[in-house]
């Protein structure tokens, strides 16, 4: 298994050092200036000549990039072109942030999609699976902003039982905070889930090991746990991992809607900014992210399924 | 300053990519009314009670009088849809996130109000010498939050710095004609200038010029300072997260007697627009600023919330670049200008909250307001194509700022009627940090639009603003319009070079009709600052300049 890890980490290097490559070329080839945007209508040629000199962007291209990645080795990303702080101490809060709320949501859609997904593969084709599935489309299918006001329109403003927005003081107050935006990427998620792990059951069931199982007298209750569960979740792991990747980019939104100080929000005002190093730092947090989910998928699977591991 | 960058992303409402729309038909209409059902629960209760409220909801205040006595206490929350991210230095602070706040921590020599002649701040009064060149301030007695006096030799410091283009980078022009500062004695300082500069004393009044402790800033150096600053103004900071919040608390040995009457402000970071509102509609914020136009109407009809909708020195148009053909000739661009239908944009765009603009730049200290701004005139604006050098008309590219839905209303409601013209319009939507800068180069097409706010005065007077948008000598192609009229340069010259008020006024009066005429772009409107305010909050408003006074807020118990 060790080797296994360090062959995986060995291989995601190449991988981020292209698309740390890619988003430094992309956004310098993209017009827009930061001492442009920073001076906005007091952005004389001296000025900006001034400013660039200051943010040590009159230096070339590579010369940036080679700083940038000797930086990244140490754990150094430089320093904020417009917040003029280091840009691991802008990040480095909001990591935790984004990371509480994936999990959180992640936490909410399995919640929300097994027991659903059990029930509407039991109950197939009955009124029971038809009325989860339609639940579960609806919120998949609204997009996330609106599904947020709703909740926040709801259970914030009406009922009051969580903040409508913020990130709360202390754990308690960030588990609060968070329930609301959580359950907007949960209910999101939970849908893809549910017909994965659903259509997983209902072929498991079909199989013989199944029958044999109930052959020999096993409870129902242990045959779906034990059995059909476990051997459905696979396609469902992969599925859950793959959108966590996918939502990681998607997560701006849900940031802005819940004024969450996360990383999709910094990504967007850096990007709008053109603050240089804290978009280059962030692409490579997400790279690393999607990269470590994967593998998290993968080690996933060789517990559920022993063949894997051989 | 002025420019909120945040503003396109955070006014519109954005849809996700990844959470696209994937139902059937039926899907669609299920979740409308799923969405409708919720929102007539959520309005419905509050316009039931909003009913017993309605004459006074409808108040909008722009210098409300509070009956009662100011309280002292409490703590007053503040959503705002900008982020005081580039921390709390006032040399070279960018934006109005941190601008606003700086303003609540800090004080200048001179203190811009609600206008338009600046009021005395730590200079109890100034005298300017006959030539003009030297100005002497004298000083109250007043100390910073850490106790410290704030003597001459902060002020030298302070101005010097202001001055230094190499230290004040973003603001450099208006601390070019500066030459030194001498300490007479510790409450008394002269500035010296190298020439007569008649934005001097509105120069001084921006808050980059704010009084910072020497030797606090010099011990602890800028960057520091930005995480922790010390001012002479109503508020310290008590707790700064970048991002997130930033916490002040009253500063007890401010100068202003029995001020401020708060035991603190919150300023809570929330861009988007629907949860600042609900923000306030909850309770959770007693101010939200940066309202949608779209919601006035429904906030002010809110039991406990009112709207405030200011006078801001901000202004919104149409630029035209004129190197570009046919918007070289005068006559192309005077049509334009009449076959733009204003008043339908004000009514559908804006629901009313803003005023026609009838100059080229906001109405500021020598502003005219008695020019007639331009009609909406078709028959005029045919006659004067048919007369021009392209009688069949053109086509023009228009760059909107992607994202913002105002914009992107106002383009389609031009586009229509110019059509009526012969000019067809294309709208072309692009990332307002790329479009920006592109526009001021020459290499933004033929016109463009700037998002609402983004283009607004530091100062009081006409002198920034009009170098910037109506001389090229401002450094900026005129605002990227290319416009250079000797005589308009001439004028501006002329006004800043002389400290006669008369002449100033006559001097500007004379530009804003010439340039209007000239017509370098279609001024649009002279925006607003739209602000919810729940009842209990008393004596708040918002200045021209944009920030607000907190100092004289205080909360109903």
């Amino acid at each position: 298994m060790g080797a296994y890890l360090l062959k995986r980490a060995v291989q995601a290097i190449p991988v981020l050092i292209g698309i740390s490559l890619a988003a430094f070329i992309l956004i310098h080839l993209v017009p827009g200036d930061p001492a442009k945007i920073i001076l906005g209508a007091k952005a004389t040629p001296k000025a900006v000549a001034t400013l660039n000199e200051q943010l040590g962007l009159d230096r070339s291209l590579p010369a940036q990039y080679i700083d940038f990645i000797t930086g990244s080795v140490h754990l150094d990303f430089g320093e904020s072109i417009t917040q003029k702080v280091s840009v691991g101490s802008i990040i480095g809060p909001r990591v935790l942030v984004t990371f509480w709320l994936m999990l959180y949501s992640v936490a909410v859609s399995i919640v929300v999609a097994v027991p659903l997904a059990v029930l509407s593969a039991l109950r197939r084709n009955r009124p029971a699976d038809h009325g989860i599935r339609l639940f579960t489309m609806l919120t998949f299918a609204m997009p996330s902003f609106l599904l947020g006001l709703l909740l926040i329109l709801i259970f914030g403003l009406d009922l009051g039982w969580f903040p409508t927005s913020g990130y709360g003081e202390g754990a308690g107050g960030h588990f609060r905070s968070l329930t609301l935006p959580a359950f907007t990427v949960g209910l999101y998620l939970a849908p893809i889930l549910l017909r994965t792990l659903r259509v997983g059951i209902i072929e498991t069931l079909g199989t013989e090991y199944i029958e044999a199982a109930r052959a020999r007298g096993l409870s129902q209750r242990r045959v779906v746990l034990k059995h059909v569960l476990r051997n459905s979740l696979v396609s469902t792991v992969t599925v859950l991992g793959l959108n966590i990747g996918f939502l990681l980019s998607g997560l701006v939104i849900i940031e802005n809607v819940f004024a969450l100080p996360g990383l999709g929000s910094e990504l967007v005002s850096s990007i709008v900014s053109r603050d240089y190093p804290t978009i280059q730092a962030l692409t490579l947090v997400f790279g690393v992210a999607v990269i470590a989910i994967n593998l998290l998928t993968d080690l996933a699977y060789a517990a559920l399924d022993p063949r894997v591991r051989l | 300053m002025g420019r909120s960058l945040g503003a396109p992303s955070s006014s519109d409402g954005p849809s996700s990519p990844t959470l696209a729309l994937r139902g059937a038909a039926l899907l669609a209409l299920l979740i409308l009314g799923l969405f409708l059902t919720a929102c007539g629960g959520g309005s419905s209760s509050s316009s039931g009670t909003s009913s017993s409220n309605g004459a006074s909801g409808a108040e909008t205040s722009g210098e409300e009088t509070d009956a009662g006595t100011p309280v002292k206490g409490g703590v007053l929350t503040f959503a705002r849809s900008v982020d005081a991210d580039v921390g709390l230095n006032p040399i070279n602070a960018p934006s109005n996130g941190s601008i606003f706040v700086i303003q609540q921590i800090f004080d200048q020599l001179v203190e811009i109000e609600d206008g338009p002649e600046v009021q005395p701040g730590l200079a109890t009064s100034w005298k300017a010498s006959k030539d003009g060149l030297t100005w002497t301030f004298h000083l109250r007695e007043a100390k910073f939050s850490n106790g410290e006096p704030v003597t001459g030799e902060d002020v030298k410091f302070s101005i010097e710095r202001f001055a230094d283009p190499k230290i004040n980078v973003n603001y450099a022009t208006l601390g070019e004609s500066i030459k030194d500062v001498e300490v007479v004695d510790p409450h008394t300082v002269k500035i010296n200038l190298d020439h007569v500069d008649a934005s001097f004393l509105d120069n001084i009044s921006m808050f980059a010029a704010a009084i910072e402790p020497k030797k606090v800033v010099e011990e602890v150096g800028d960057k520091a300072f930005g995480e922790e600053p010390v001012g002479s103004g109503p508020f310290k900071v008590k707790s700064y997260t970048r991002g997130q919040k930033t916490v002040l608390e009253r500063n007890p040995l401010y100068w202003r007697n029995g001020q401020p009457y708060l035991d603190g402000v919150v300023f809570e970071y929330v861009p988007d627009a629907n949860t600042r509102v609900l923000k306030v509609r909850s309770g959770e914020a007693e101010i939200a600023d940066a309202i949608p136009y779209n919601q006035v109407e429904s906030l002010e009809n809110t039991e406990g919330i009112s709207v405030e909708v200011a006078k801001a020195l901000s202004w919104t148009a149409i630029f035209l670049n004129s190197t570009k053909p046919p918007l070289q000739d005068q006559k192309v661009r005077q049509a334009l200008n009449y076959a733009t239908p204003k008043e339908a944009i004000l009514e559908s765009v804006l629901f009313g909250n803003a005023e026609i603009a009838n100059s080229n730049i906001p109405p500021l200290k020598y502003w005219d307001s008695s020019l007639a701004a331009y009609p909406f005139d078709l028959e005029k604006a045919e006659a004067l194509m048919a007369e021009s050098s392209v009688p069949d008309g053109f086509d023009i590219e228009l760059t909107i700022p992607a994202g913002d839905p105002v914009a992107q209303q106002t383009a389609e409601i031009v586009k229509q009627e110019w059509a009526k013209i012969g000019v067809n319009l294309t709208i072309v939507p692009k990332e307002f940090g790329a479009m920006f800068g592109a526009w001021l180069e020459g290499k933004g097409g033929m016109a463009a639009t700037f998002p609402g706010g983004a283009l607004s005065s530091d100062t009081l007077s006409d002198d920034e603003i009009a170098a910037i948008t109506l001389d090229p000598s401002g450094g900026l192609n005129s605002l990227g319009t290319y416009y250079d009229n000797p005589k308009v340069n001439k004028l501006i010259k002329e006004a800043k070079g002389t400290l006669n008020e008369q002449q100033r006024a006559q001097d500007f009066a004379e530009v804003q009709k010439i340039a209007l005429e000239d017509a370098p772009a279609v001024p649009l409107f002279f925006t607003k600052s739209i602000t919810a305010v729940r009842d209990n909050v008393k004596g708040f408003q918002t200045y021209p300049i944009g920030w607000w006074p907190l100092r004289e807020a205080w909360l109903e118990p």
